[in-house]
Parts: C-alpha cells; structure tokens; sequence
C-alpha cells in the first residue's frame, strides 16, 4: 500500500516537474479544453472538469477537481447558467484567487456571443431556467470563434509575453474554422430546410447555422421528461410534416423515441454535443465532422 | 494518511463529516431501537417534496422544505398504533411511498425540477464551507445538548418501545414530540450537507455495528459515534486518493465497518456457543 501511494506522489511530483513553466487551464466542458489546446499549443497543460459524454449541467464533484482548479492560473466556463448547479462551489472551494469569478484568469466564454432564446419574461413555468439564454452556443462553430478569442485574450493576461505566440495559433484557428465550416456547409446544403425533432433544447444554434427547422421537442417543455400527450403531438407533426429523424444527446434515454419510431418509421439519432462523446471526436473540428456526416446520412 | 488535510477543503470536508457522524450516529441508537429505521429515508423524501412544491409555485426553496420536513416529523410523533399486528415502520413507509410519488407528479409539471432536487438534496460536502459548519454545528450542538439533557427521558421512551410497551405512551408525548423534531431538523440540515444515502448510513450503520458488537448501552453509544467518525476519516481518504465522490466513499467505508462487526459477531457467537457445550 505505502508502496503505492510513494509511487503515485513520485509520479505525480514528476509530472508536475514536466509541466512546470507551462500556464494550467481548467475548463469546465471538453470543447473549451479542445480550443484552450488548439490556441495554448505546447504552453499550456489543459484539464477539463466534465466529460464529453455527460450533461453539463449535471457534474458530481470529486476531489481532483478542486485540486485541479486550486493550482490552475486560468479557468474557462460556458457561462450563461450552463454549470451553476456545480462550478461556483468548485471554484470557491478551490481559494484560488487567481480564478474566482472578475479576477483576470476567470474566462466566461459566452463574452460577446450572439445569444438566441433570451427569455423576454422570466417564467419558470415557460421552462425558461436560461434566464440569460441558450446555453448550448458551441454547437454553432461560428461561436467556437468567439471562444476562442476570449481564451486567448485570457492567456495573454496570464502570459503576456507569448502574446505573439497566442495571436498566431488564434488566426491558425479561425482560417482553419473558415475552411471546415465551408466544407460543412457544402455539405448540409442539399438539406436545407429539413424539418427535424429534437429531444432537448440544445440545437437552436447548430439549427440556424445549417438551416434546419426543429418542429418540436420530445420534452414538453425543456427539462421536463416527455409526457403521453407530448408523444401523441409529435407523432402527428412526424407524419403530418414527413420528418425523417429525431435527434437526441448520449446522456438522454431513448426510450420515448424509441416510441415515436415504431409508430411512425421515423430515424433516431444520438449527436454528439460536445467533444470526446464518442472516441472517435478527439477535437473541436472532429464534433462537427462527425453531427454534419450522421446527419448527412439519415438526411439522405 | 493525513496528507489529505493539507488541504483546506478535506479540513473542512470531515469538519462537516465529524459533527453530523456524531449527532446522527447518536440519534440512531434511538432509531434502531424503536425500530423506525425508514423514519430518514421518508423525512428526507418529505424534504424532496417540498423541494419539488416549492420548485413548483417558483418560491421558498429553503423554508418550505424545513416547513414540511418538521410538519412530517409532528405527524410521526402522532401515530401510535394499538393493533399489534400492525408497526409503526409500515405507516412510515406508506408515507415514503405517498410522498415520493407526489413528488414526481410536481416534477413532472416543473422545468428542470429534478436539478433543483439535486441542488438541495444531494448536497456535496466537499464544497462545504466554514459559515455552513459554523451553522450547522449550532442546530447539531443544540439538538445534541437537549438529549443529552433530558438523557434519562428519551432513553426510557426508546426502551418501552424495544420491549412492546409503547401502547401505554398517551397520543400526546411531549418527550416523544421533541424526539421527532429533533430527528426532523437534524435529518433537514444532515442531507444538505452529505446527500439522502449518506445520512441515511450515518444514522443506521454505526448504531447496528455499535449493537452488534456490544451489549451494554453507554458502550453502543461511544462505539456507534467512533464508528462515524472513523467513517468520516478512512471515507474521506479513500475519496481523496482514488478520487471518488465523497458521499458515497463514506457510505462503503461504513458498510465495510459493519460487514466487520458482523463477522465479529459471527466469531464470538460460535466461541459462547462452544464454551457452553464445554461448559
């Protein structure tokens, strides 16, 4: 036992060894951590809180986590009330000052996003909990530029002597983007104006940026499960309107789907919501290479 | 070991652990004894009610809870059953049922009702913080110093239900009322701070270990509140070095404390057995 535990502490101590010198980011989503890498090449030494395949707005905290964040120099959210049920009692937890919430290593990635659904009157009763709007920005890879610029513009306060650095991986990043989103785009084009559903509210952004048209949620209201009259009402649109999937997240059963595709023959497809959903999305670009070819493919 | 309280979040992490082990591992000597062991899981289900309720009507997410958590304890303390064929542990758990499906009707009809659940009900004590202790330390302390108060009085009511003579306690006892309120707010601010199946384990698993191990009944008290506290130590460290959520690390240390005490029980019940036959 004493064995082991000298062995982790040797390892860990080398480790941290390796990374000395190096600026430590914690974010709280992977698709943060994806873009911190892509702009922090060799720099940085990234950690993300939740996994790729979780819901993020449900994180049960474990130990790691505010040590991690208790040694970071700079901490990047989603913001928007997206992590409010388990980031802020991390974050005081971690007695970092250098990340708390205004000091100069706390980056809210939503700075300067175009948000949509931003409720006109608070209304719990609406579902309306995104009292800020549509957390689920990333999932339009337009916005992923915005992140990335106030991740940069976080590590040149942390390190301002690599500023050129940071600069030059970010216009790497947006040129990069520029081009796959051409790619993506093409892509999506002969679909435009497909009418889909989709299980929980989280696809606003990545519906307007590829011109889809979401007729209904298999959720009644977002957060609350589907009820028996809300599957009889989207079976109908199904029918009525010839739609030909029912997207859905890997953290959300399928069971009610799995309903409304007897009934009916339509599709039902798990897209990925962030980064590292599946083994094979390794990165930022790899998230929407994978939705745009599974939609591509039930789309047919 | 102790490399864990180099950080001030475990310092303050088993702070917490420490006092709500010992309130509730004290209290549930009392539990086990009268034999109402589901009393916490419906407390703690009448709390998520009224979470739901109040998630529901948009307002009073702290005080309704406490309200309807301390208005179920009262409606415990009434019931007072003389048909023998009949417990109370069965009318306690009728109202587990009953309020656990009322509070899935209220989520069902609340927008993310479930998260508010969660925030309050499955409180993580690795994000405690030294204003909680503090106050959570006044209401345990308190709770504890009126039973340690009145010791005698609650103990003899615990042991008229033990032998079966509970039928002779009037509907309206006022030692048995407070027993009840006591148990409410602890159970309120306990799941707070660790989350339902933790207290649940704190308040069962050291007093049936402490039982278990021992006959006499200043023993099983002092063994039932070590048990906690060494819950609250070796659950911790094992959160810390295999980095686990800290609740349910706790709730495997105390069962494997009390497989221990089973086993021992087990050992020494063959040894009498044989000292008798030799005897």
């Amino acid at each position: 036992m004493k064995k082991i535990i000298s062995f982790l502490f040797l390892s860990l101590s080398v480790l941290s060894a390796a990374y000395a010198g190096t600026i430590k980011i914690v974010t709280t989503t992977t698709d943060l951590k994806s873009i911190a890498e892509l702009i922090g090449g060799n720099k940085v030494s990234v950690t993300s809180i939740a996994t790729g395949y979780q819901n993020p707005h449900f994180v049960d905290p474990k130990p790691s986590y505010i040590i991690s964040l208790s040694n970071a120099d700079i901490f990047v959210t989603v913001g928007l009330d997206l992590e409010t049920g388990w980031s802020p009692q991390l974050l005081s937890s971690s007695r970092n000052s250098k990340i708390q919430k205004g000091s100069p290593g706390y980056v809210d990635a939503s700075e300067g996003v175009g948000l949509l659904q931003v409720p006109s009157s608070l209304n719990r009763g609406e579902g309306d909990i995104h009292i800020y709007g549509n957390p689920h920005y990333w999932l339009d890879p337009l916005n992923g530029k915005v992140i990335a610029r106030n991740i940069a513009n976080g590590l040149e306060r942390a390190d301002p002597s690599n500023k050129s650095f940071y600069e030059a991986n970010l216009q790497a990043f947006f040129s990069k983007l520029d081009v796959k989103l051409a790619e993506w785009t093409t892509k999506m084009a002969p679909f435009k104006g497909s009418k889909i559903i989709a299980y929980h509210n989280e696809w606003v952004y990545f519906e307007r940026r590829f011109g889809l048209q979401i007729v209904d949620f298999m959720e009644p209201k977002p957060g609350i499960p589907p009820s028996p009259s809300q599957l009889v009402k989207v079976i109908k649109e199904v029918s009525a309107n010839k739609i030909k999937v029912i997207i859905s997240s890997p953290y959300f059963t399928t069971s009610s789907s799995d309903v409304v595709a007897k009934q009916t023959g339509v599709k039902e497809l798990t897209l990925a919501t962030s980064t590292g959903a599946f083994p094979s999305i390794k990165n930022y670009f790899d998230l929407f290479d994978y939705d745009v070819d599974q939609m591509v493919s039930v789309l047919k | 070991m102790f490399e864990m309280f180099h950080l001030e979040f475990m310092v303050q992490a088993f702070a917490a652990a420490v006092i709500t082990g010992i309130l509730l591992s004290y209290m549930g000597v009392h539990v086990v004894g009268r034999g109402i062991v589901f009393v916490d899981l419906a407390l703690g289900q009448i709390s998520s009610l009224g979470v739901a309720f109040a998630a529901f009507i948009g307002t009073g997410l702290t005080s309704i809870p406490l309200i309807f958590t301390l208005a179920g304890a009262l409606l415990m303390s009434f019931i007072n059953i003389r048909d023998k064929r009949l417990k109370q542990e069965a009318v306690i758990g009728i109202l587990y049922a009953f309020t656990s499906a009322l509070t899935v009707l209220f989520i069902s009809k609340t927008a993310h009702g479930d998260s508010d659940i969660q925030e309050v009900l499955f409180g993580n004590i690795l994000s405690i913080s030294w204003p909680q202790i503090t106050t959570a330390g006044i209401i345990f302390g308190s709770i504890l110093l009126v039973q340690l108060v009145f010791f005698k009085k609650f103990f003899a009511l615990t042991e008229s239900f033990e032998n079966g003579e509970n039928h002779l306690i009037g509907i309206f006892n006022i030692w048995n009322f407070l027993f009840y309120i006591s148990i409410g707010l602890a159970i309120v601010f306990a799941v707070k701070i660790n989350g339902v199946i933790p207290v649940f384990s704190y308040l069962i698993i050291p007093a049936v270990s402490a039982i278990m191990i021992t006959k006499n009944k200043t023993a099983v008290l002092i063994i039932a509140m070590l048990i906690s506290v060494l819950g609250g130590f070796f659950g911790l460290n094992f959160s810390f070095k295999y980095d686990f959520p800290a609740g349910s690390s706790i709730v495997v240390i105390l069962g494997g404390i009390f497989i221990l005490a089973a086993i021992y029980k087990i050992i020494k019940g063959f040894t009498e057995k044989k000292d008798i036959e030799h005897g």
